[in-house]
């Protein structure tokens, strides 16, 4: 698969601040309607990786492309591509529709399709509640709810599963799982290995470099082996790996 | 444009802030207006000044607004930082260009109305004040000067607010600066060093404003060039660090 096919292309991307090393000689690719897991441990620069794909942070040295650009050059990207960041808060002193409401209006969206995905992530009775008092589960589906306003053909979803409660799991994973069956490619950062294994198509495992890239089964022998184990195999003693903030 | 613009428009009255910076700036402006009126009356009676000077102190006396309106600016950018919402704005926004350009019209309109309140605020409390000492408003050339200042310094502060929030990137830190260079460091400057105090900004729109209660301000025009010097400085650097850094 060339750069120019794969929805999302990272060739020899590298990110360093002063001594430390987040990111380095980076390289993977992203085949059309797959759901990517993007794995590491805490501090392994996945969030790094993610922010370098979307133009938020310049890389060291490298590329990142999503459809076979830069996404800062990329026509119309901010509706061919949903994300949803940790940490990215909604606009501050909203209720969950209102917030919904400014970024539809953003991207130049009706605000009928505010209540499309409102109801889409099961937030329609909570969504006149000020965001502050949702909890992390709910700020989750408002983050996933955002990331669906434009129907983007790829879906960049950073830690999605955090502050999730079981139902809240299995809920992300169908829905995930119907997302990708509706021809979108989702590449999503996480470090809750049997979340991912259940989940997910094609592994990119970071530590800082790269671990591995290919599909899942390849990596487990079919479900032959846990994912857990692979990945420890992958990113070494957790002792002696090097983290950073 | 015109949505990108709109959204900012709509984030700049979510939560109360908008609210609270109206109310605190509103009740500096009438204190203002009753000290300058009850002193005016004094001064009146014992045929120190003049109708036309206490209506020009007091048409002036909602300036106090104009810092309000720069913290406001500067909380409007500000606070995107700090709730990571600007990540979003940036990703959605259609760059970081597009968004500077759509949130800096949409806080050169809120200056706008806000400078449209000032006004309002400015006129009724010099008619309700002249009036309750039982004296009349002097409606002059420089009394309507004096208003044509306060809407032009409104968007000037507005501006300016959010270009320092460009620059700063941190809430507290930014209209904490604002407010005290607007409340406290400039007076102190200008009184001083009148010769440095009167190019600075707040001072500027004083000048700007034909605030007659300060000495050593610049005359009106040369105060408006001061003023845009400040506002094309500011910008050009809060859309250079806004365009270069990373966003985080």
């Amino acid at each position: 698969m060339s750069a120019t096919d794969a929805v999302v292309a990272v060739e020899n991307l590298a990110k360093r601040y002063g001594e430390v090393t987040a990111v380095e000689d980076l390289t993977f690719r992203v085949r059309p309607g797959r759901i990517v897991g993007l794995l590491g441990r805490n501090g392994a620069g996945k969030t790094t990786t993610l922010r370098m794909l979307l133009g938020l942070t310049r890389p060291s040295s490298g590329t990142a492309a999503v459809f076979g650009r830069p996404y800062a050059e990329l026509p119309r990207a901010s509706h061919r591509v949903g994300v949803s960041m940790e940490g990215v808060g909604p606009t501050p002193g909203t209720s969950g529709r209102r917030d919904l409401k400014i970024w539809a209006k953003t991207l130049g969206l009706p605000a009928a399709r505010v209540d499309e995905v409102l109801h889409e992530v099961g937030l329609d009775d909570a969504a006149d509640r000020k965001v502050k008092g949702y909890s992390l589960g709910m700020r989750q589906r408002l983050n996933l709810a955002t990331a669906l306003l434009a129907d983007p053909e790829l879906l960049v979803l950073d830690e999605p599963a955090n502050g999730l409660d079981p139902d809240g799991i299995r809920w992300l994973r169908t829905t995930l799982r119907r997302l990708a069956g509706e021809g979108r490619t989702i590449l999503l950062s996480s470090h809750l290995m049997a979340e991912v294994e259940q989940t997910v198509d094609d592994i990119v495992v970071i530590q800082q470099t790269l671990r591995y890239c290919g599909s899942l089964d390849e990596l487990t022998g079919g479900g032959t082996r846990r994912l857990e184990d692979c990945f420890f195999e992958l990113v070494g003693d957790p002792s002696r790996s090097q983290t950073h903030a | 444009m015109r949505d990108a613009f709109v959204a900012e428009w709509m984030k700049s009255f979510s939560g109360k802030l908008w609210l609270i910076m109206v109310l605190v700036g509103s009740l500096f402006s009438v204190l203002g207006a009753y000290g300058f009126a009850t002193a005016g009356d004094k001064a009146l009676a014992e045929g120190r000044t003049t109708e036309a000077a206490v209506s020009h102190d007091l048409l002036q006396a909602p300036l106090s607004m104009l810092v309000f309106t720069a913290a406001l600016g500067a909380a409007l950018v500000t606070r995107e930082f700090s709730a990571g919402s600007i990540t979003r704005s940036v990703l959605l926004a259609g760059g970081r260009d597009r968004l500077f350009t759509a949130k800096t019209l949409a806080v050169a309109a809120l200056g706008a109305l806000f400078g449209t309140a000032t006004v309002v605020l400015s006129a009724v409390c010099a008619v309700v004040f002249m009036s309750s000492k039982g004296h009349t408003l002097v409606w002059d050339q420089q009394s309507v000067l004096t208003l044509i200042g306060l809407f032009v310094c409104s968007i000037a502060a507005s501006l300016w607010g959010a270009a320092m929030g460009w620059v700063i990137r941190h809430q507290v830190g930014a209209m904490i600066l604002v407010l005290l260079l607007g409340t406290t460091l400039e007076h102190l400057v200008i009184t001083m060093v009148p010769g440095v105090g009167r190019f600075l900004f707040f001072e500027a729109m004083s000048g700007l404003s034909h605030d007659t209660t300060v000495h050593g301000l610049l005359p009106a025009p040369a105060a408006g060039g001061v003023i845009l010097a400040w506002i094309v400085v500011t910008v050009l650097v809060g859309r250079r660090l806004f365009t270069s850094r990373d966003v985080t």
